[in-house]
């Protein structure tokens, strides 16, 4: 919620509003909810990122090694390995670049001090779970380095 | 995070507890379901919703999980032994697996959430009561339904994973499978609807001050299962689907001779089947860390490495679910990637262990029966995690596959990692919801029955397991050396785990009857929960709590103390409404009270709508197929009228008094918020059936070295094109519409949203017609099958919106909307956004795919 806490006279941002912005003087205040939304992204990226590789790398060994219908060729080793492997790097990039900003958020709450009691501990949590993305991620794509083919 | 806390208060004292106000009685009256028979069946009370769950699958437990185990135990305590026929073993432990993972522990711990979360968060009731009602019945009818099967002698005998062919028409023709199939298919209907409950009531229905870093760990970890649910349960029931579809209307999806792949069944099952073992472990998880830090009046070590560890586990139980296919041929390069990430669970697995044994470290046990069901659980998990860490290796589980060794370590995971925590969390809560502690004394013999019996009971089997014993037989040859393991484990079963199971069954009757009285908090807990009296009022708080720790009872003085304004919109809401429902919503990350809204109230249409849920599946069942039509239109009834807008129980003059007073807004007439959660969620869960569908058909697709098979020619695009471009334009109109209500002008809203549909009904008939006039049969091949389902499915979600539409345009026409009141209209176009995407994307499939290939 945004304005004055003071003497019960908090006005409930109308910018986003869900209900009458016209009709109503009191609008259903989501901004709450919008300020927060970078720091729940930044708390799930590095698994969403993890999974998406995980799937990613998946289907394409699927469509490389389990698919024997027409244009399918085109996954086949050496391309799996490598798409895999570019996946992987791309993956680690993205949760390494999640985590930074994660930890920046746990270091330096920036302009949401008053928040930073309640905020920090999700940034950190974000900051794990990225690293762990990045674990998972290098975990699964690298086994690639082992089996090569089908 | 890791000092004492000051002074923890005695059990049963010093807990603060803020003095009732005069309102109490009043509010109590209004939350109370309606008394006697008619109260049974509108009910909706979160108390009544939650202990049914809990004790329906404590019910179930009794009947499927102990008596079935029992007789295979004596069946295999010897070698060749004749006490049951192979075929009845056959049903034993495929009822046995079945009803465990179905219909045990998952109502168990949805029971667990809708009792507890809104006492846990400060709320006083879940978001949306009905659909808890709802869950609960199709809950309980799916589950009589399964087990009707008994009645008709048509136990399902092919394993609690089905797998095709053995479950398909060619090899269980009989109506076995079916009920195996129909019955637990109304029960996911049930575990989805709960879900949808715990999703939106963790993240949006909160005491003011709960962020989310004040969350219990256990709402955390409630949080994380409901979202897995949705995830896992939704492929299943498409998988159900198609195999009632191969069953019963002759489709080809597990035919390999018609294009068909059992593997594909294989991957649906286990995409819900190995998230289903974590949709168990995660709440149980949640449980240990509420106990722990009561017991040993310590603060949790390690909250936030907890919480990633939680969120952790529920994205990677996504990538693992083809370990349990390690040995049906696939690649060494897909073995490889499921082997990983099957290991890396291992690593927040082991956070949790180590933040709780820190935990336990730094603090001073208290040795009660809940304890010692958490350091049970500690050790017997482990053993169960470490056996789980050897199996995700694939050369390690092409020996052990299949044999008694799986047995053993499942049971493990399941029994030290589920059922333990399980007990310790109905020895914690009981209290608190009859007033009575359960007795110490026989707490302890269940307790160290329990725990002997299940080290006796499952242990030998991993040694047996590894001299080659195979699952799922129903007996073996003398002279193999099994035999004095087989004997051991069935003396754990009859002398260990039976008691201790009788144990516990009298300690709960006999404190119901004369059990020692419990205050609000005899443990000494730090959550809300034990801050209201025991058992709870009807409404559960009469002021919402204000907070300001992760440990409110034991760091605040005062539950009303807090922020001013806070303080005061808190005072107001436990004076006012008394003639409605009401509850808050609050933002997800803060806690900032959002809005004051109107809960549902007691209903019989849930039960009608669960009843219409039955028909269709019964009807399927019994192949009279007018019933599917008769029981979707209960459905659409029930749920038309379940959802039936009544006048709000104020006017806007009066909101607005309210609002002046507080700065919260208040809708009278039903949550903006949660319904746009609930609208927002419905559409994930239609979008994951969807992307369930779209894989099969690539799964399949992959499979078929033609496709489409020969002598069929691809569908036209013309059509298809023409009705995606107006179910398109559909969906921008109803927006527009939504847009002049907003600036009311509602003559502009009505016209908008009837062009919207009369634009989508051409579009859809369009559709239809092309579709139906394909030249090939969904019987013919696989290509069929699953060109036919895909397009009916995205067919039927366009009816869907087009019926919401129809809905809202009467409402409108009745002059319900108004540019405040207009939460309704938004919803609907979101639905139309989202059918718009789903449309495209399917028919684009099944038109293009053909074409590039």
């Amino acid at each position: 919620m945004t304005g004055s806490k003071s003497g019960g006279e908090r006005r409930p941002s109308r910018e986003g509003a869900w209900t009458g912005v016209d009709g109503s003087g009191y609008p259903v205040d989501v901004s709450g909810d919008r300020r927060w939304r970078s720091l729940l992204a930044l708390l799930v990226g590095g698994q969403v990122v993890w999974i998406s590789h995980f799937w990613l790398v998946y289907l394409v060994a699927e469509a490389a090694c389990t698919g024997d219908g027409m244009g399918l060729d085109v996954f086949e080793p050496p391309v799996l390995g490598v798409v895999t492997l570019v996946a992987t790097a791309v993956a680690v990039a993205a949760c390494a670049a999640i985590g930074y900003l994660a930890h920046r958020s746990w270091r330096d709450p920036g302009d949401t001090i008053s928040e930073a009691p309640i905020r920090r501990p999700l940034a950190f949590a974000g900051m794990l779970l990225a690293g762990l993305g990045s674990l998972a991620v290098l975990f699964v794509g690298l086994s690639v380095l082992v089996f090569p083919t089908c | 995070m890791t000092s004492l806390p000051p002074d923890p208060p005695l059990p049963g004292e010093e807990t603060p507890i803020t003095p009732e106000p005069s309102t109490h009685a009043a509010l109590d009256r209004l939350w109370a379901d309606p008394p006697g028979f008619r109260g049974q069946l509108t009910g909706v009370q979160n108390d009544k919703i939650g202990s049914r769950l809990i004790l329906t699958g404590f019910f179930f437990l009794l009947l499927g999980g102990s008596f079935d185990s029992v007789l295979m135990r004596l069946q295999l305590a010897i070698p060749e032994n004749d006490l049951l026929n192979p075929q009845l073993y056959n049903e034993l432990f495929t009822n046995h697996g079945t009803v465990t993972m179905f219909l045990v522990i998952l109502p168990l711990f949805e029971g667990f959430a809708v009792l507890l979360l809104p006492l846990l968060l400060g709320t006083r009731e879940m978001p949306f009561p009905r659909l808890g009602a709802f869950g609960y019945w199709t809950f309980l009818f799916g589950g009589l339904l399964y087990y009707s099967a008994t009645l008709f002698a048509q136990v399902p005998d092919a394993g609690w994973f089905a797998y095709t062919p053995l479950s398909g028409p060619q090899f269980s023709p009989d109506l076995a499978i079916d009920f195996w199939v129909l019955g637990l298919g109304v029960a996911e209907v049930g575990a989805i609807a709960v879900a949808f409950e715990i999703i939106i009531g963790v993240l949006k229905t909160r005491a003011p001050g709960m962020s989310l870093s004040r969350l219990p760990l256990f709402a955390w970890s409630l949080l994380v299962m409901a979202v897995m649910i949705l995830f896992a349960f939704t492929p299943l029931i498409v998988g159900s689907l198609l195999l009632e579809l191969d069953r019963g209307f002759g489709t080809q999806f597990f035919n390999p001779e018609l294009g068909g792949s059992s593997l594909l069944w294989q991957h649906l099952f286990w995409i819900f089947g190995h998230p289903e073992v974590y949709i168990q472990s995660v709440p149980a998880a949640g449980i240990v860390s509420m106990i722990i830090p009561v017991f040993v009046r310590k603060r949790i070590v390690g909250y936030t490495w907890l919480v990633a560890a939680t969120v952790a586990i529920g994205f990677l139980s996504f990538g693992l679910w083809a370990h349990h296919m390690f040995a049906v041929g696939l690649s060494p390069i897909i073995l490889s990637f499921f082997a990983a990430a099957s290991m890396m669970i291992a690593i927040p697995t082991g956070v949790q262990f180590f933040a709780w044994i820190a935990t336990i470290w730094e603090g001073r046990p208290q040795w009660k029966t809940p304890f010692f069901f958490v350091i049970g659980f500690l050790v017997i998990f482990l053993i169960g995690g470490i056996t789980g860490v050897m199996v995700a290796a694939p050369p390690f589980d092409l020996q052990a596959h299949d044999s008694h060794f799986v047995v053993g370590h499942l049971h493990y995971v399941l029994i030290g990692g589920v059922a333990f925590p399980i007990f310790a969390g109905v020895y914690y809560w009981f209290p608190k919801f009859t007033g009575k502690l359960l007795d110490e004394r026989l707490g302890r013999w269940n307790f160290w029955l329990l725990f002997i019996g299940v080290n006796v009971t499952f242990f030998p089997m991993h040694i047996v397991g590894l001299m080659g014993m195979p699952r799922r037989v129903y007996t073996y040859d003398d002279g193999l050396g099994w035999g004095i393991y087989n004997l051991i484990s069935t003396v754990g079963v009859v002398a260990f785990i039976v008691p201790g199971i009788a144990v516990f069954v009298w300690n709960v009757v006999r404190t119901l009857r004369r059990g020692e009285p419990a205050g609000p908090n005899p443990w000494g807990a730090d959550t809300l929960e034990w801050a209201v009296p025991s058992p709870p009022a009807q409404h559960g708080w009469t002021n919402l709590p204000l907070v300001t720790s992760r440990h409110p009872l034991w760091d605040q003085d005062d539950l009303a103390a807090g922020d001013g304004s806070l303080v005061k919109f808190a005072r107001g809401i436990g004076q006012w409404p008394l003639r409605w429902r009401a509850a808050i919503t609050v933002s997800i990350g803060d806690g900032r009270p959002q809005e004051v809204f109107r809960v549902a109230s007691p209903s019989i249409w849930p039960l009608i709508t669960a009843g219409g849920v039955l028909i269709i599946f019964l009807a399927e069942l019994s192949k009279v197929r007018w019933g599917i039509a008769v029981g979707a239109v209960g459905v659409v009834i029930g749920a038309i009228a379940w959802n039936w807008p009544h006048d709000p129980p104020m006017t806007t003059a009066e909101e607005t008094a309210f609002e002046e007073e507080h700065g919260v807004a208040v809708n009278a007439g039903g949550s903006v918020v949660i319904t746009a959660w609930a609208t927002g969620i419905a559409i994930l869960f239609v979008s994951i059936a969807f992307a369930s569908l779209l894989l099969s058909y690539f799964y399949l697709r992959l499979e078929n070295p033609r496709w489409p098979p020969a002598g069929i020619v691809d569908p036209g695009l013309g059509w298809a094109v023409t009705a995606a471009g107006l179910v398109v334009v559909a969906g921008l109109v109803a927006r527009w519409g939504m847009r002049r209500l907003l600036a009311e002008d509602r003559g502009g809203f009505m016209t908008r949203m009837a062009a919207a549909l009369l634009i989508g009904i051409t579009g859809l008939v369009l559709q239809v017609t092309d579709v139906s006039a394909v030249g090939f049969a969904w019987t013919e091949h696989a290509y069929g099958s699953i060109f036919q389902t895909l397009a009916w499915f995205t067919l039927l979600v366009g009816a869907i919106t087009l019926l919401v539409t129809a809905l809202v345009l009467y409402w409108g026409w009745r002059g319900l909307y108004s540019s405040r009141r207009h939460a309704a209209v938004a919803n609907v176009a979101r639905l139309w956004s989202a059918t718009s995407v789903i449309w495209i994307v399917g028919f684009a499939t099944l038109y293009l795919a053909p074409r590039l290939t």
